[in-house]
């Protein structure tokens, strides 16, 4: 079993090696690909969830390069960058699937991340569950009364939707945080 | 606007890696005496620009843009505050969602938590001054300065993200920085209201929330000096590499004249004066 943080020092030095390939020496593309192919035999992910998080993803790769068709480096250059950019996204796939948010924590720690970052990390994770609870409610709330196709009134619903998402889950995240201290939390400052 | 992995070149993402890493190198020395009573604010505001950002508007031509939310962040913590919590997203979104690459994450700390945040506080700064002149200081008419900030934020996060892509030779610079600012344009304006209409939310239901910012010490001259720095440092790197090689309008004329470098141009008028003398 690797830990968390060979895991991760291995899967952030196999994105930059990939990243920075040479354009003119794409069969170096080979080694990323042997690892990851390796990668994926050994971890045995999901592989709709690798294939949903590539189709999430793939339009901004796509996009970029259409940009770069065009640019000086030709058509040959351009592919050699998608093959790249998929590579580099089926590591970070792989990683994001197999680290679990207290295991990332915990590597960011042990790189001497500083703490408030860590901090703002670990409670945002918290918090998230809190607000994807209120805002599944008041989405939930709004669908059920609020029925247009206009796009100018989407936009206005959603707005007012998100401003008052914030008031309602700073209310609740106040009371999770004095509840958190009241159990001995002390954060992670040094 | 997430940079992946593979369109950046070594250059470009060492300079955004190190403008980056000043940047929030600042931030952490600016928030070393945060109070605690601050700190949850700060992860709720992580996790609501988080989920904020996966909530996607219709733009137009196919196309769909999210919330940055630097200044919404800034006007409600404070600059620094805003840096690290935007860097926070952006770690944990490129690392446990893949969204944004590893090697441009310094590209993507540097365009959206530096320029976008730190850089767009500063611009509501000098807004809300000029706007003081005009309105009460009462927090609600300040929003004119807010929306044109976060607008503004959001257009020159996106040219920072076309520069860094024109530099490495992903795209020509003609087309992506013009498309990239135009689109970011109108996802701007969207930016703008959202922003507005959360901080009025705030206003009206919580205004001690933004109290907490009026209340709190004022922005050090060091913190401007430093992102101020970093800011034009980022503009030197990235813009000037692609600047024209054209002749300026002044440089133009003077060729169409026929005036040369060397030729002063005082001189025919101080022949003119002398011959007149004589």
């Amino acid at each position: 079993m690797i830990s968390p943080f060979w895991k991760a020092l291995f899967a952030v030095l196999l994105v930059i090696a990939t990243a920075f390939i040479p354009f003119n020496q794409p069969y170096w593309l080979l080694f990323p690909l042997i690892c990851s192919l390796l990668w994926l035999s050994v971890e045995r992910p999901s592989l709709s969830f690798v294939f949903k998080r590539f189709l999430q993803l793939e339009p901004i790769l796509l996009c970029i390069c259409l940009f770069s068709v065009g640019s000086r480096f030709g058509w040959q250059a351009s592919l050699v960058q998608f093959a790249k950019a998929n590579l580099s996204l089926l590591i970070l796939i792989l990683i994001s699937n197999s680290l679990s948010m207290a295991e990332g924590l915990s590597v960011l720690k042990r790189l001497k991340v500083p703490p408030i970052i860590i901090q703002t990390m670990t409670l945002a994770y918290r918090y998230s569950f809190l607000l994807l609870d209120e805002s599944s409610r008041m989405k939930r709330a709004c669908d059920a009364r609020c029925f247009t196709k206009s796009r100018g009134r989407i936009w206005r619903l959603r707005a007012y939707l998100i401003g008052n998402l914030f008031v309602r889950a700073s209310d609740r995240a106040e009371r999770v945080y004095r509840a958190m201290i009241a159990r001995g939390w002390h954060g992670i400052r040094s | 606007m997430h940079i992946p992995d593979g369109f950046l070149d070594l250059k470009t993402a060492l300079g955004t890696s190190a403008l980056a890493g000043s940047g929030l190198a600042t931030a952490v020395y600016q928030t070393r005496g945060t109070p605690a009573y601050r700190i949850p604010l700060m992860g709720l505001s992580a996790a609501f620009i988080f989920a904020a950002q996966m909530i996607n508007f219709p733009i137009f031509g196919g196309t769909s843009g999210h919330l940055l939310g630097g200044v919404l962040v800034s006007v409600l913590l404070g600059p620094s505050e805003a840096v690290i919590v935007i860097s926070s997203v952006l770690i944990i979104q490129c690392f446990f969602l893949a969204d944004g690459g590893i090697t441009a994450l310094g590209a993507n700390i540097f365009n959206m938590a530096i320029v976008g945040a730190a850089g767009g506080y500063f611009i509501y700064r000098t807004a809300a001054g000029m706007s003081a002149r005009f309105f009460s200081k009462d927090f609600s008419p300040n929003l004119p300065a807010v929306a044109f900030a976060a607008w503004l934020s959001v257009v020159a996060s996106a040219f920072f993200c076309g520069a860094e892509l024109a530099l490495s030779g992903a795209a020509e610079w003609k087309l992506v920085v013009p498309l990239m600012s135009e689109v970011h344009a109108v996802i701007g304006v969207a930016e703008a209201g959202i922003t507005c209409f959360v901080l009025l939310a705030i206003w009206k239901s919580r205004p001690e929330l933004l109290k907490l910012q009026t209340h709190a010490p004022k922005t050090s001259l060091t913190a401007v000096f430093l992102y101020g720095i970093i800011i034009s440092a980022g503009l030197i790197l990235l813009a000037s590499p692609l600047s024209s090689s054209l002749p300026d309008g002044l440089e133009k004329t003077a060729q169409d004249l026929g005036i040369r470098e060397s030729t002063p141009l005082l001189k025919p008028l101080l022949n003119s004066n002398t011959q007149s003398d004589e």
